[in-house]
């Protein structure tokens, strides 16, 4: 059975580096990049939320610290796409400290309006601290990514296709690599139950604070992206509502599990685009869906195919 | 002008305050992250401008109707939303009310429209001066209105057969039904509180500021820190929190610089949460083993 899955997801994999070559519609592949770096936020807020059981409400802020990284060094120093792909992280993680260390004292809904704050603070600094940013004007003329001695510039959709394809492959080899061993066992403890974790000998503020990290991190490298594929970052793209936005698309997703990053960061970046015949209603049934979501299938998408899966399994016994 | 900023500020806190009442206590009973808050808010001060619109009915009176419109409305989501969704873990709460949010935000939109709308009252132009300090009618009856809700409030919480539920409800639900005390109708009642509470600051600020359907955003978050701030499910904490907010963000505004004026709120936050994690007037609950 295990096997099965394993093929699926390595046809599937394999699909996806021929996408271009079956659909050639550049639309059809920004969504696809767009869902990339969804898929790379989800799949950090799960960390946070599915696999260690604590919340975050502001994980926009660490996206936007990793495309401000990226665009400032860029534009500032001349600093290439790949250096950047280091620093953004590097200094996204510095600030998941910064939100991990209170975590050891705050749980629940404290911690969630915490890391809001924590949210909305980080865009007021994009905002005003104007020398630095440029405040709402956001940064322009960010380099696009090039491979050196080939002397290759990333120009078409395509090629940012392709970047983004690696990275999240990288990115989730090594997230798989993460919680499937003892630093995941650990995470799991902490969600289960804190106390027994700490009883048991699990150094919880050690694992708690590693997984806002972690989390802080691989949103560093979406921003990251981000601000080379736009070539354009302003505080719009990191307000508090793209933190509800990506906390949406992480429990719409399904939590405490990789699949579950997946589908989220697809199906609620594909779905608006489809939702958009519908003009003006598009909105109010977004939100209706988000809230039928929610009430029906309780464990997100990802939750619900394991289940349609298990029933199957069954029957076929 | 130091006296001048802090009765703007009080004005400002009355305003956080009564949407914080409601969502504290839904927070604190329920344990619902109500994130739809701010729409009760927002339909507050739009019923009121309808009412008056179209039913002829002069600001009080509108005001009233608006409320229990909104009441109803209140109820109606705990039925459909938020009582399926009891007993499901709270960020999926959170998430589910997030979409009732975006739902009744983008309802209106379509229905009313996003142009901002004036809601007229005779005593917006009516200026009161007393030692030196001015302040309109209008402002006047947001401070008035919500010491007066806060002591309708307390009273319900303190003398009543359901304020005693309800305390019974926030200190341990099954508990409380245990001896017989009905979870749905305390549901209901705090909804219709906290939703006609919210829909009473809609309605009162509405002619300071503008009516639009995405009004209800900021103050609700503000909110949220000020029940935070005062420790989850506290009266007075929220009471408190919300003056506490309201005077720094003025003063803050008048004496500092208006830029960092919606950060003043959140940095306080920070770091009362720090030296106090479970807010000013939370106390600390040992966890269960």
């Amino acid at each position: 059975m295990l096997k099965g899955t394993k093929i699926l997801w390595l046809l599937f994999v394999i699909g996806l580096f021929f996408d271009p070559y079956m659909v050639r519609s550049e639309y059809h592949q920004h969504l696809l990049i767009v869902s990339g770096i969804y898929i790379l936020l989800a799949l950090g807020l799960n960390l946070i939320i599915g696999y260690t059981g604590q919340v975050s409400l502001g994980h926009a802020a660490f996206y936007g610290l990793g495309a401000y990284t990226a665009a400032i060094l860029s534009v500032r120093f001349g600093s290439p796409f790949w250096l950047n792909l280091l620093a953004a992280p590097v200094v996204a993680g510095i600030f998941g400290i910064l939100l991990g260390l209170p975590t050891i004292r705050l749980a629940g809904h404290y911690l969630g309006i915490a890391s809001l704050t924590f949210g909305i603070i980080i865009e007021q600094i994009f905002l005003n601290w104007i020398s630095l940013t440029r405040g709402p004007m956001g940064i322009t003329g960010i380099s696009p990514p090039r491979i050196p001695f080939l002397n290759f510039q990333f120009t078409r959709k395509s090629h940012y296709y392709y970047l983004i394809l690696v990275i999240t492959l990288v990115v989730f080899f090594l997230f798989r690599r993460l919680v499937s061993y003892r630093t995941g066992r650990a995470f799991a403890a902490i969600r289960e139950n804190e106390i027994s974790a700490k009883a048991m000998g699990i150094h919880t503020t050690y694992y708690k604070v590693l997984a806002f990290t972690i989390a802080a991190m691989i949103a560093g490298v979406a921003g990251c992206f981000f601000a080379h594929y736009l070539l354009f970052v302003s505080p719009d793209s990191f307000a508090f509502l793209e933190s509800i936005n990506i906390l949406a698309l992480t429990i719409i997703g399904g939590t405490g599990n990789i699949l579950g990053s997946l589908v989220g960061g697809l199906f609620l970046t594909i779905l608006p685009e489809y939702l958009r015949a519908l003009n003006e209603a598009r909105e109010v049934i977004y939100g209706a869906m988000l809230l039928l979501i929610i009430m029906f299938m309780p464990k997100g998408l990802s939750g619900f195919i394991f289940g349609l899966k298990r029933r199957y399994m069954s029957r076929k016994r | 002008m130091f006296f001048q900023q802090l009765l703007n500020g009080i004005v400002l806190g009355s305003i956080y305050t009564l949407i914080a009442l409601g969502l504290t206590m839904i927070f604190g009973i329920l344990n619902i992250t109500n994130f739809a808050h701010g729409e009760f808010f927002m339909l507050g001060a739009l019923f009121t401008l309808l009412s008056s619109k179209i039913l002829g009915l002069s600001f009080f009176p509108s005001m009233l109707v608006s409320m229990t419109a909104v009441a109803i409305l209140g109820v109606i989501f705990e039925r459909a939303a938020f009582r399926p969704l009891r007993g499901s873990s709270p960020v999926n709460v959170m998430v589910g009310s997030l979409g009732l949010s975006i739902l009744v935000q983008n309802a209106a939109l379509l229905l009313w429209g996003a142009d901002p709308q004036r809601l007229d009252t005779p005593y917006l132009d009516l200026v009161i001066t007393f030692w030196g300090l001015q302040i309109t009618a209008q402002r006047l009856l947001v401070i008035v209105l919500a010491i007066a809700m806060i002591i309708v409030l307390t009273a319900i919480i303190k003398k009543t057969r359901l304020g005693k539920a309800m305390r019974a409800c926030a200190q341990d639900i099954e508990a409380a039904q245990w001896v017989g005390v009905n979870i749905n109708r305390i549901a209901m009642a705090t909804f219709v509180i906290g939703s006609a509470l919210a829909a009473s600051a809609g309605a009162i600020v509405g002619p300071i500021f503008l009516v639009y359907p995405t009004m209800g955003l900021v103050p609700v978050l503000k909110s949220f820190v000020v029940v935070i701030l005062g420790g989850m499910g506290n009266v007075p904490g929220a009471i408190l929190g919300g003056y506490m907010i309201g005077i720094a963000e003025n003063i803050a505004t008048g004496f500092i610089s208006p830029a960092y004026k919606d950060v003043i709120a959140f940095v306080i936050l920070i770091v009362v949460l720090i030296i106090k994690p479970s807010g000013i007037f939370g106390h600390h609950v040992a966890e269960k083993v």
